[in-house]
């Protein structure tokens, strides 16, 4: 005998008791009338609850958290942009390539950002970038562009009046410019070069 | 109850600026390298380069060098205790810049000149110059391309009573910015060619025609 047979056997008399207790179980619960009032007044407390708890409420809702979780990111993102996006985007190379015409250090300018343009021949190099105190030391802050002949790089950089000191980056490793004159304080083992723009005369 | 909504939203992004500002090393002030994968510097060690350009900020010598000597310390991939030490050198020898070139020189000058005292000239050599050049021209022209031309010739070995005696020739002659690059370029072409540095300087300085006073000329 299976035990499928078994359960077949068995069947009405667990219907019988189930339905009973399935009736039982639909009656109404009696409470007491003093139990029922407070219920409702706390229910009516809570709909017409502070201002603080309806915020904190809010908050935890799922959907309008994630709108707000998002609305957060949108405002983080454009104050950032705005903070931290505005430096970095007066220095960058094509702008100062599209923008403005090249030329030597003035002498004589006060005060005016003169716009000086690096070279270096490195025709095997992949990577070129300028660095120096201009960027901060950043790497990655000015790339320079290959020449059309293949062999130079170059970048035009507006830089204010006084002495700045620069080096560049050559696939990674950091070499003095050969036609500049040398900054001497090479603390670091790498020496940097020199470039002077405007000043008192 | 739309602007509790909103004033807790603007709260809520203004928080998360701050931690990404906070988070940003490059962008903290002191002005400070940014984070691009190499060393860092400690907490303490910015402190002590911030305590260093506020004390020369307070006797108005400019800062901003300092800070970029750090930032090159660390692409350059020098530890520590080598960009604190660089630092403070040059925060003194700013100073020293300062007290032998007069409290009117310019950032320009006063970076240049704390390169020359580092590379082997001394403060005496420095006021020699200023004062040449307030024989020339008063204080309308700047040091700074004769000191840049004087720390590329140290630079190059040259000995310091050499080089500073050839930059103040030209000085004297009120020779403009391109003579000094020319005798500059001039000297390192000998000296690449395999001339000693002072064979490089002499041969230089004899092209050149002297004044009465038996100064260099300018060409």
């Amino acid at each position: 005998m299976s035990h499928r047979d078994v359960g077949n056997n068995r069947r009405p008399v667990e219907s019988e008791t189930i339905d009973r207790v399935i009736t039982a179980l639909r009656e109404p619960v009696r409470v007491r009338p003093a139990w029922r009032a407070a219920l409702l007044a706390g229910i009516g407390d809570q709909s017409n609850g502070s201002s603080a708890s309806t915020v904190a409420r809010w908050s935890f809702r799922p959907v309008t958290a994630l709108a707000a979780a998002i609305a957060c990111m949108m405002v983080g993102a454009t104050l950032a942009a705005f903070l931290f996006g505005r430096p970095q985007r007066d220095q960058s190379a094509s702008d100062v390539l599209t923008n403005l015409t090249a030329t030597m250090p003035m002498p004589g300018e006060h005060g005016t950002a003169s716009v000086v343009r690096f070279v270096v021949v490195a025709p095997h190099a992949s990577r070129v970038s300028l660095v120096g105190d201009f960027n901060r030391w950043n790497p990655a802050a000015m790339p320079m562009r290959r020449s059309a002949d293949g062999r130079s790089w170059l970048l035009d950089v507006p830089l204010t009046a006084g002495r700045h000191v620069y080096s560049f980056s050559v696939d990674g490793d950091l070499t003095a410019d050969p036609a500049a004159p040398q900054s001497g304080d090479d603390d670091f083992g790498v020496p940097s070069s020199v470039v002077l723009v405007g000043g008192k005369a | 109850m739309r602007i509790a909504r909103l004033t807790f939203t603007l709260l809520l992004g203004s928080a998360c600026v701050r931690s990404m500002h906070a988070q940003r090393p490059g962008m903290v002030p002191g002005a400070f390298p940014p984070a691009d994968g190499r060393t860092q510097l400690s907490t303490a060690a910015r402190q002590a380069i911030t305590r260093l350009g506020d004390s020369l900020r307070a006797v108005r010598l400019p800062d901003a060098p300092l800070y970029s000597k750090a930032a090159e310390g660390v692409l350059k991939g020098a530890d520590e205790t080598r960009i604190l030490a660089a630092v403070r050198t040059l925060a003194r020898e700013l100073g020293e810049a300062r007290a032998s070139l007069g409290a009117n020189a310019d950032e320009a000058e006063l970076t240049a000149g704390a390169s020359a005292l580092h590379v082997g000239a001394t403060a005496a050599m420095l006021a020699q110059l200023r004062d040449t050049q307030r024989s020339a021209d008063g204080d309308n022209r700047s040091l700074a391309v004769p000191l840049v031309a004087l720390v590329d010739l140290l630079a190059r070995r040259v000995p310091a009573p050499m080089a500073t005696a050839a930059i103040d020739s030209l000085v004297a002659q009120r020779a403009p910015a391109e003579d000094f690059a020319a005798f500059r370029a001039a000297v390192k072409d000998d000296i690449l060619a395999g001339r000693t540095p002072e064979a490089a300087v002499r041969a230089r300085t004899l092209g050149l025609p002297h004044n009465s006073e038996g100064r260099v000329r300018a060409p």
